[in-house]
């Protein structure tokens, strides 16, 4: 399901990821939309983002290579575990000129890919920024029953 | 684009086979002189990030290299080890070269300079070809920085492109450009790509002028330009780009580098080089 049909109440969202589980979130990382999108601090980077798409086939293609698959997750029911979803058209509302809120940026340039990537990519976050409370355990045992 | 593969070959200035969902399945590097198999599981060392403005490209390729070593050879983006030849790169370029700009970029600086190579670029007159001609260029220009300090390296390629611009024309891409499919509809991924190209042309430019800066020449004030018409376009509309260029863009080109100090730049890199 992808494009202005998709609803929050009826439809997943996809990630692809290591088969092993999908990749824990730093919840106290800095919040920095377009640091995220754009993959800035590279290898290693923490973030207290976990990028899923609207679309399976996007997110066969972000799980190309050895060991990955594609995980299915209900946006729904992620309030009631403290994880806020950040919805397409709420990302590409902030990433405009020098961006807004959690996308504020210096660069309005990079501002501008990290919009061009989360519309080509169909893409959807689930902020993990409010589980400070959970130590690395927690929140991968929490990812699990969010991602299956 | 995934993550991860920002920061692989699919993405580095030195591949011009590929850029974003435009191009062939298939990358070559430059560099390696290698036929790029699985582009988006591959790096090295020499990794350029293209979708970058210059400061960001450099700062990011600093915190690659101290995971990704390898200087001479393509390596896996997964665990960092040497990309072996057949599964992942292949330096049999034969296959690539039946496509147009396969085979120029197979042939880039092998019977010339490299200004030459990019030059014949140039005269394949479609987006594919300029692409790579851009990506190629920033690499191009960067090493003539960190080598001789020499910023007007790129003088003719800024000019170039400084025409395409003036054409004033969407940049046509067509189905056999496209290498996945992106974003809701076909013609919103078209117009991305033509967006995404438009705006190359003026990180290119920007390039320039950061490393004129360097120079103390006054197309330093070049460097802005791409920053300038993201922010005054504000997200990426192709119409609205289109427009930013013509009445805003031009004329900045115009009172930065009107065509005589364009030819009296070149007149001065052709001495230097006689």
């Amino acid at each position: 399901m992808t494009g202005n049909t998709w609803k929050v109440k009826t439809h997943p969202l996809f990630r692809g990821d290591k088969n092993s589980g999908v990749s824990t979130p730093v919840p106290s990382a800095d919040r920095s939309i377009v640091r995220h999108i754009l993959f800035l601090e590279g290898q290693g980077r923490e973030t207290p983002y976990l990028s899923t798409s609207e679309s399976p086939d996007v997110a066969r293609r972000f799980a190309s290579g050895l060991e990955t698959k594609v995980y299915t997750s209900a946006p729904a029911s992620w309030a009631a575990k403290g994880v806020k979803h950040r919805p397409r058209t709420e990302l590409l509302g902030l990433l405009k000129g020098k961006g807004k809120g959690d996308a504020a940026w210096k660069k309005a340039y990079e501002v501008s890919k990290a919009a061009q990537y989360v519309e080509e990519s169909l893409e959807h976050l689930a902020d993990f920024s409010s589980r400070t409370d959970l130590d690395a355990a927690a929140l991968q045992e929490l990812t699990s029953k969010l991602f299956f | 684009m995934k993550p991860e593969s920002l920061a692989s070959c699919e993405n580095c200035w030195f591949n011009g086979l590929q850029h974003g969902s435009i191009g062939l399945s298939l990358g070559y590097c430059t560099e390696h002189k290698v036929v790029l198999r699985r582009p988006s599981e591959t790096t090295c060392a020499r990794h350029m990030r293209k979708d970058l403005l210059l400061d960001t490209a450099v700062q990011f390729s600093e915190r690659h290299k101290k995971y990704y070593q390898i200087d001479d050879q393509v390596q896996k983006l997964v665990n960092y080890e040497p990309a072996s030849e057949t599964e992942y790169v292949s330096a049999d370029t034969s296959f690539i070269r039946s496509d147009s700009i396969g085979e120029a970029l197979a042939d880039y600086g092998e019977y010339g300079t490299k200004i030459e190579s990019l030059s014949n670029l140039r005269t394949l007159r479609n987006s594919r070809a300029e692409l790579a001609m851009l990506s190629l260029a920033r690499g191009y220009t960067h090493r003539c920085m960190k080598i001789s300090n020499n910023w007007k390296s790129g003088i003719h390629i800024l000019w170039w492109t400084r025409r395409r611009l003036a054409e004033g024309q969407a940049p046509e891409i067509y189905p056999a450009d496209i290498r996945y499919s992106t974003t809701r509809s076909l013609e919103r991924q078209v117009e991305l790509a033509a967006w995404s190209l438009l705006m190359f042309r003026l990180v290119f430019i920007s390039d320039i002028g950061r490393y004129a800066a360097i120079g103390n020449s006054p197309l330093a004030e070049l460097e802005s330009i791409a920053e300038i018409a993201a922010e005054e376009t504000e997200s990426p509309n192709l119409g609205k780009l289109l427009k930013w260029i013509r009445k805003r863009g031009m004329p900045i080109l115009d009172n930065i580098i009107p065509e005589k100090e364009y030819h009296s730049i070149a007149l001065s890199v052709k001495r230097e080089d006689d």
